[in-house]
C-alpha cells in the first residue's frame, strides 16, 4: 500500500514525463518483440488488386502503391528502425567512452591529436557529414550503422574524456594509485563506473535523434533497401503519392515521430532524476 | 636509515612569454629511521602535501633524490614502483574521499590485498573483510555500504586499517585526523598508536595540530613556505624554539 502511494508521489510534474517516455518505449519494445504476431498480413506480400486502400476496417493503415499492408509494414519496421537505432547509439557509446577515458586519463600527446580530431568532426552538422561517409561506404543497413558511428562517438568521447579530467585529481584516484592499483584497473574500476551514469544519460537523450538521421538517411536511398520495410523507405516511398494516398507517409511518420518522442522523454526523466540538483527540485514540488 | 629526503625541491611554471614561477618545496632534507614517528609541521600551503606526494611517486621532484631502504625512489621504472608501493602506504586527510565513491566498503578494504595477490578468491577476500573490520570495530553488515554512507570516524579507520594490511614498514600520514572532531581523533589516535607498537611502523606523521604532534612525535621538523626552518627532537623543538615561524607557531598554540 505504501508503495503504490510512494509511486503516486512521485507522479508529479517531472516524472510524468518520465513514466510517459518509458511507457512509450515500454510498448515499442512489445512491438519489437512481438512483431510477427502482431502483423496481420504478410508485410513484404504484394497484390496489386488491393493498391491504395484508405484506412478501413481490414487494413487499418490503409494500403501501398503495390497493395501491401502500411500497418503490418510499420510493425515490421519498427524492429528494422529502432534496432538500427539502438545499434548505432551501443557502438557509438562504447566506442566514444574507450577512446574519451584513455585519451583524458593518459593526456598529452595523443589526447591532443584525438580531441582535434573531435572538434574537426563536431563543425560539422551530423547528418551531413554522415551522409557523406555513407555515400563513400555505399548502400545497406551496415553501412549506414558504420556511418552513424564514424560520426556519433566523438559526442560521448568529449563527454568521456571531460569526465576523466576532473577525475583524475580526485583525492580516491591517488588513493588507488597509493595502494597499487595499475592504469588498468583504474580506468575500469574507477573511471568506468564514474563516467557510465553520464554516457547512459546522453545514450537515452540521443536514441530519438539517431532514429531521425537513420530515418533521413533510408529516405535519400541510403540505407535499407525497399522491399525491406524501414520506416524512411517507406516515406520515400510514399512522397509520391502525397496528394491521393497521405496514409502512405502519415503512418510512418507518425511511428518516428512517437519513437522519437518516447526515447527523449524517458531520456530527459532519466536526467532529471539522476542530477542531485535536479532531484531536489523534483522532491520539493 | 629507512627514508632520506636529500635537498628534493619542487617548483611549477605558468605562462609561456613570461614565466611565472611557483617553488612549492625548496631544497627540503629529512632523514627517518626504522620505526620512528616524525612529525612535519606547519602552516596551510607550505608544502607538506607536495612533499607526501613526491614520496608516493605520484609526483616527480624537480630535483633531489628520495632514497628508500637505499633505492632512489626518483629512478624507479613503473614495475619496481609497484613493489616499493607496497612498503610504503599513505592515510589521507578527506577520510571518505579516499575510497572509490561507487565501489562498496567491502571492495575498498580489500582492494590493496588483491591489488598485491595477498587473496586470490571470493572467500578469501570476505574473510579478510571481515577480518578487517573487526580490527577496527566495525560489524560485518557495514561491508554492505557505500563509503558517503559510513561517518568520517569509521572511513578513516578504514581506510588506515586497509593501508596497513599490506604491512607496510611507513605510514605517511597527511593530516589524519583534522577533518575529524576530537573524541574520534583520540580513537584514530591510539589505533595509529597501538598499530606503531606491534608492528614497528615507521610514520611521517603530518599535522597542524601541535598538541598531537607533541604527543604522538619523537622528531619534528617546522617547515614554512617550501623550507623546513627548524628541526630536532620534539623536546628542543618545543621547549626552545630557535626560528622566528616556529616561535610564532608555538605562540599560537600557546594561546589557543
Amino acid at each position: 500500500m505504501r508503495q503504490i502511494r510512494n509511486f503516486f508521489n512521485m507522479l508529479n510534474r517531472k516524472n510524468v514525463i518520465l513514466i510517459l517516455g518509458i511507457l512509450i518505449t515500454g510498448c515499442m519494445l512489445l512491438i519489437v518483440i512481438f512483431a510477427p504476431h502482431l502483423e496481420m498480413y504478410d508485410p513484404t506480400k504484394m497484390s496489386l488488386e488491393d493498391k491504395f486502400i484508405p484506412p478501413c476496417r481490414e487494413h487499418w493503415f490503409g494500403t501501398d502503391h503495390m497493395g501491401r499492408d502500411i500497418l503490418s509494414r510499420v510493425i515490421e519496421g519498427s524492429r528494422v528502425s529502432l534496432t538500427t537505432a539502438v545499434a548505432v547509439v551501443l557502438v557509438s557509446a562504447a566506442l566514444g567512452t574507450g577512446i574519451g577515458l584513455v585519451s583524458g586519463f593518459f593526456g598529452g600527446f595523443m589526447d591532443m591529436i584525438l580531441m582535434r580530431l573531435v572538434d574537426v568532426l563536431l563543425a560539422f552538422p551530423t547528418i551531413v557529414f554522415a551522409l557523406a561517409i555513407s555515400t563513400l561506404l555505399g548502400t545497406g543497413q551496415g553501412n549506414l550503422i558504420i556511418a552513424i558511428c564514424c560520426v556519433q562517438w566523438v559526442r560521448y568521447a568529449r563527454i568521456a574524456r571531460g569526465e576523466a579530467i576532473l577525475l583524475k585529481n580526485a583525492e580516491y584516484i591517488e588513493a588507488a594509485k597509493a595502494i597499487g592499483c595499475s592504469n588498468l584497473q583504474l580506468l575500469a574500476k574507477y573511471f568506468f563506473p564514474n563516467v557510465i551514469s553520464k554516457i547512459l544519460i546522453m545514450v537515452s537523450l540521443d536514441i530519438g535523434s539517431i532514429i531521425l538521421y537513420c530515418a533521413s538517411l533510408s529516405f535519400l536511398g541510403l540505407g535499407a533497401q525497399p522491399p525491406s520495410p524501414d520506416w524512411g523507405v517507406m516515406i520515400s516511398d510514399g512522397k509520391n503519392y502525397m496528394q491521393y494516398a497521405p496514409w502512405m507517409t502519415l503512418f510512418p511518420g507518425l511511428a518516428i515521430a512517437v519513437s522519437a518522442l518516447g526515447f527523449n522523454m524517458m531520456g530527459d526523466g532519466i536526467r532529471d532524476l539522476l542530477d542531485p540538483r535536479m532531484r531536489e527540485a523534483v522532491q520539493s514540488e | 636509515m629507512l627514508l632520506e629526503v636529500n635537498h628534493i625541491s619542487k617548483e611549477y611554471r605558468s605562462g609561456v612569454i613570461r614565466t611565472r614561477t611557483v617553488h612549492a618545496v625548496q631544497d627540503v632534507c629529512f632523514k627517518m629511521n626504522e620505526g620512528e614517528i616524525f612529525g612535519l609541521i606547519g602552516g596551510s600551503g607550505c608544502g607538506k602535501t607536495t612533499i607526501t606526494k613526491m614520496i608516493l611517486g605520484l609526483l616527480k621532484p624537480s630535483e633531489g633524490s628520495i632514497l628508500f631502504e637505499g633505492r632512489d625512489l626518483t629512478k624507479l621504472r613503473k614495475k619496481e614502483w609497484k613493489e616499493v608501493r607496497r612498503d610504503i602506504q599513505v592515510v589521507f586527510q578527506h577520510p571518505q574521499m579516499t575510497f572509490n565513491p561507487r565501489g562498496t566498503i567491502r571492495f575498498a578494504c580489500t582492494e590493496p590485498a588483491s591489488n598485491y595477490g595477498l587473496v586470490k578468491t571470493r572467500e578469501e577476500r570476505n574473510r579478510l573483510a571481515e577480518e578487517l573490520m573487526e580490527q577496527v570495530g566495525l560489524t560485518g553488515d557495514q561491508l554492505k555500504k557505500y563509503p558517503h554512507e559510513i561517518s568520517g570516524g569509521q572511513a578513516q579507520r578504514l581506510s588506515i586499517i586497509r593501508a596497513l594490511s599490506l604491512n607496510p614498514k611507513l605510514l605517511i600520514c597527511d593530516e589524519p585526523t583534522s577533518m575529524l572532531d576530537v573524541s574520534v581523533q583520540a580513537q584514530i589516535l591510539s589505533l595509529l598508536k597501538s598499530k606503531h607498537r606491534e608492528q614497528g611502523l615507521a610514520m611521517l606523521f603530518i599535522s597542524h595540530d601541535l598538541e598531537v604532534v607533541q604527543s604522538f612525535c619523537s622528531r619534528v621538523a617546522v617547515m614554512n613556505e617550501g623550507r623546513i626552518v627548524e628541526s630536532g627532537t620534539v623536546k628542543d623543538v618545543f621547549s626552545n624554539p630557535q626560528h622566528a615561524y616556529t616561535k610564532k607557531l608555538l605562540r599560537s598554540y600557546m594561546h589557543y
